[in-house]
């Protein structure tokens, strides 16, 4: 339960009486129920992004995919910023791109097919889901930051059904799973797209 | 807390068919008082600072949190894409609970923390390939005179 100190004090120090035991295995529940939240998913109503988002692009014939990233990842900046400033950090980094280089690096696979990996020593599938987890982090935590909580299934819906880098990954999906190479295949089928999103999948 | 039946079922499954190694016999020491315990944590959250080698698929090796780390500091490289890391972009303790820790140290609650804290990577990573790891960080830690680990799967 994020951001309930003493509800997490409680868990830690249940964990640690444990070790008060003589008698063993010490296998038990922890029987109180997290805090309820008020996340929009649990009543059932549909929740809505706070952030409006022009069309994912806006017209093919003036806009590429790469540039329809770009201009949401911008959209999204103030929010991003405003979420880093409230909660004092951010999650995003794992790539060690910049959320820009990420998703540039990312929306390459579309045009460019398989690139050389950008990271010497290190296999361009990896480099990918570090920069997939940057870039995912940086929407949800500009979007964690509004009020209105939603719940984790809202974002994920919005993420990969409404946004412009939704609609990015599943397009690299397509070109790892058309790849020859298995190891690219098996990051294609697992690691881009959570399972309760592939319903969103161009490819069903 | 998490229960099966909350599940979906390819993830109960998942879980249930689990290759879990049978532990030998019952290997269990009483610990310390409260006022004794020196408490580390071991996640396998993937966690690892800003200018660590990110994790990898299959990855049974870790990296080493330092005590005095600041929640700003740490980024995640965990492998699987389906585990909500919705809680973990909104407060650290939810993978790692040293704000927690650090709290109940204050109060006497426990009698202090680590100098080092360790992280593994928890997803598609067998047991076994961590042993070698794990064998080398409980040196660390006896090293760091710590008798109590919290152990925060993930």
């Amino acid at each position: 339960m994020p951001n309930d100190p003493d509800f997490q004090r409680r868990v830690v120090k249940s964990a640690l009486d444990l070790l008060g035991n003589d008698d063993t295995p010490v296998l038990v529940d922890y029987t109180e129920e997290a805090p309820a939240t008020a996340k929009s998913g649990d009543e059932g109503e549909g929740w809505v992004c706070p952030i409006s988002l022009p069309a994912q692009v806006k017209d093919p014939k003036e806009e590429t995919i790469a540039e329809a990233l770009s201009r949401e990842i911008a959209e999204l900046a103030p929010w991003y910023e405003l979420a880093v400033q409230k909660s004092g950090r951010t999650t995003v980094g794992s790539s060690g791109f910049d959320v820009s280089a990420a998703g540039e690096f990312i929306v390459s696979f579309l045009s460019d097919g398989i690139p050389d990996s950008p990271i010497e020593g290190e296999r361009v599938d990896r480099v990918l889901k570090w920069a997939c987890d940057d870039l995912k982090a940086y929407y949800y935590e500009a979007i964690l930051a509004q009020p209105g909580g939603p719940s984790s299934l809202d974002l994920d819906e919005w993420f990969f059904g409404q946004t412009t880098a939704g609609s990015v990954f599943f397009g690299v999906q397509k070109v790892l799973l058309d790849n020859d190479d298995e190891i690219i295949q098996f990051v294609g089928k697992e690691r881009l797209i959570p399972r309760n999103q592939q319903h969103w999948s161009p490819l069903d | 807390m998490v229960r099966l039946r909350d599940l979906s079922s390819w993830d109960r499954q998942h879980i249930l068919n689990a290759d879990v190694p049978a532990i030998e016999g019952r290997p269990w020491v009483a610990g310390p008082t409260s006022a004794e315990r020196r408490v580390a944590i071991v996640t396998t959250a993937g966690l690892h600072r800003h200018d660590d080698r990110p994790f990898t698929p299959g990855a049974g090796d870790y990296r080493i949190i330092p005590g005095d780390c600041a929640a700003q500091d740490l980024v995640m490289s965990h492998v699987s894409t389906n585990f909500d890391r919705t809680g973990f972009q909104e407060d650290l303790n939810v993978v790692f609970p040293i704000d927690r820790l650090r709290d109940m140290a204050t109060d006497g609650l426990v009698g202090s923390l680590a100098k080092f804290h360790y992280s593994f990577m928890g997803g598609g990573t067998h047991p076994a390939w961590m042993r070698e790891s794990a064998e080398i960080v409980a040196g660390l830690l006896h090293d760091d005179d710590v008798n109590t680990v919290l152990l925060v799967p993930v």
